[in-house]
């Protein structure tokens, strides 16, 4: 089994299919499949970018909904109020979380419990604003979270959460390959060392956390018109950032091919409980949790590693 | 401005009391436990059961309650955190997480989820004057009774032996399991401690304010905060955070009721980012 994955060839071949039957799915998948494809594309996007900082970098951010959040309101203030286009929101989504993680860089003196808990604190204070802040249509029950007009078809939502995933990856890919990513390696090893040598710490790890603040944006922004409806409770909040961290945890975290195994097969068990066990949903996936933490820590890519 | 700060100071009492246990795992064991509010909201739904269900009184309820989730605290540290304990804080903070979740499912199949309230019938006056401002004397016998069970804690780690193990650990666990202190032991009493108060201190909450099972969360940042404010590891400084978080959230909800979560956050973040160390912290605590 190990020895065939280890099979460069078949690897290829194997990718090769696999991209073959995700981009023609729409021609022969069911609608109902297809937008459940979509949640996973997005999951696997929002997973991929998180593990940049929280993974290779090894700063736990707990804020990473903010972003996400950030760029969904982006979005629909820019097609509602101004009346732009898809493209430009979705670039607008980005550069509005990026702007928000440069303000979120003094955060990064603090370092894991202590990052993970000011990066929470930020979220929370950025949700309470827009729910409460009248330019974000909040404050009123009846006058909260925007409405957004119709802006294509599922195909269209398919092959564009499919084409904004394949570039998420491969910018990460290209980052990891870059100075960039092996000093974050060092950093993660041990900051102080890295510093040491020459590497400046500060410098790279904003990089890390703007790179991977701009992704959830840009999906955020992408989210909102295939949502049709965005308020604070369907883009923000805890279960956000915690699903782009358990994603990746499960799948095996900083590495590639974590988050892809980890958002295919948590959507995957996530399915089935929702169909067969309805009331138990948040016990089951509760447990899966604590198993996979308890038992393998490593993520299920481990399974495929040489030791 | 004298109600805001009576007010905030009984009610930073019960915060205090949730914090203790936080701050003690986080000093001894170097965790954050993401679990801790599952021992303040299960503590008050199980108080709630024994008092108006089986009819205990509420002393003996409180303290049963409180019991229960020192044995609950014991079980999660053997069964879960002691596993993953040598790994990346990250993974013992989703580990938490997925305990939170799992303990409030199966307590929500007990108590679905609804809130609950006890209400405490005592002789004498309901309502006390004090100055221009009345207080509700139920209020202050919380207040006073938290006071004691801070001072117990207090007592216990500083005049027993058990207290002295405790403090060794917190200061430097290399050092403690060379003198000899059996480590493990250590950490299962401190968990178990850690249940014990804060279970307690919801036994107090729910006496005051309705409580359910979601609320969990909002008491696990409640004690963090207080311990980033008070400094981590330390008791008496939980005690003085618990009092200020108090006061500085009954103000923030009392002038500005919606931007009141964005203020108290917006304070947190500026404390960790000048002084990580706490107000009158005794240093930064951690592994990492």
């Amino acid at each position: 089994m190990i020895a065939i994955f280890d099979n460069s060839r078949f690897r290829m071949a194997l990718l090769a299919i696999a991209a073959i039957l995700a981009v023609s799915a729409p021609l022969y998948a069911s609608a109902y499949l297809e937008r459940v494809l979509i949640f996973v594309f997005f999951n696997i996007a929002l997973a991929t970018a998180w593990n940049v900082i929280g993974g290779v970098a090894g700063y736990p951010s707990f804020g990473h909904g903010a972003f996400f959040g950030l760029g969904a309101y982006t979005a629909a203030i820019l097609i509602v109020r101004v009346g732009v286009g898809l493209p430009l929101a979705i670039i607008g989504g980005g550069l509005v979380a990026g702007a928000f993680a440069l303000l979120f860089s003094p955060l990064l003196r603090q370092r894991g419990f202590y990052f993970a808990l000011s990066t929470l604190a930020a979220q929370f204070a950025i949700e309470t604003v827009i729910r409460t802040w009248s330019f974000t249509r909040g404050m009123k029950p009846s006058d909260q979270g925007w409405n957004l007009p119709e802006m294509g078809s599922l195909h269209y939502f398919y092959w564009l959460s499919l084409g904004l995933l394949s570039l998420c990856i491969l910018s990460v890919f290209l980052l990891l390959r870059s100075r960039v990513g092996i000093a974050l390696l060092a950093i993660h090893k041990d900051e102080v060392v890295a510093a040491s040598v020459g590497i400046p710490c500060t410098r790279y790890k904003t990089i890390a956390l703007t790179f991977s603040a701009v992704w959830p944006g840009i999906m955020g922004a992408a989210y909102a018109p295939f949502l049709v409806f965005i308020s604070t409770d369907n883009v923000f909040g805890i279960s956000i950032t915690l699903n782009m961290i358990l994603i990746t945890i499960f799948g095996g975290i900083g590495t590639l091919a974590g988050p892809i195994v980890g958002g295919l097969v948590l959507s995957l068990i996530d399915r089935i409980v929702w169909a067969n066990f309805l009331e138990y949903h948040a016990l089951i996936s509760g447990l899966i949790i604590i198993a996979v933490i308890s038992f393998r820590p490593a993520g299920l890519v481990s399974w495929f590693k040489k030791s | 401005m004298e109600e805001i700060f009576l007010f905030g100071m009984l009610r930073g009492a019960i915060f205090a009391l949730a914090a203790f246990g936080f701050s003690l795992v986080l000093g001894v064991l170097g965790i954050v436990n993401f679990a801790h509010g599952v021992f303040v909201v299960i503590g008050a739904l199980v108080t709630w059961s024994l008092h108006t269900q089986f009819g205990f009184n509420i002393a003996l309820a409180s303290l049963t309650a409180a019991f229960s989730m020192g044995v609950l605290g014991v079980v999660i540290q053997k069964a879960f955190i002691m596993r993953v304990f040598k790994l990346h804080p990250l993974m013992m903070l989703v580990q938490t997480w997925g305990v939170a979740i799992v303990a409030t499912e199966l307590a929500n199949l007990i108590w679905s989820g609804s809130e609950r309230l006890v209400r405490v019938n005592f002789p004498g006056p309901a309502l006390i004057t004090l100055g221009p401002v009345f207080i509700p004397t139920w209020d202050v016998i919380v207040f006073l009774v938290s006071v004691v069970a801070a001072g117990l804690l207090i007592a216990l780690l500083q005049l027993t032996s058990l207290g002295r193990a405790i403090r060794a650990c917190r200061d430097s666990l290399d050092s403690a399991s060379l003198a000899g202190v059996n480590v493990d032991r250590v950490f299962m009493i401190t968990m178990g401690i850690c249940g014990i108060w804060s279970g307690f201190a919801g036994s107090l909450m729910v006496t005051l304010k309705p409580t359910a099972t979601y609320m969990h969360f909002q008491w696990t940042l409640d004690a963090f905060i207080v311990v980033v404010i008070g400094g981590m590891g330390s008791v008496a400084g939980a005690l003085l955070g618990g009092f200020l978080y108090g006061v500085l959230n009954f103000a923030a909800y009392f002038y500005s009721p919606n931007q009141a979560p964005a203020i108290i956050f917006a304070a947190l973040i500026l404390l960790l980012i000048v002084r990580p160390q706490g107000l009158f912290g005794l240093g930064q605590v951690g592994r990492k």
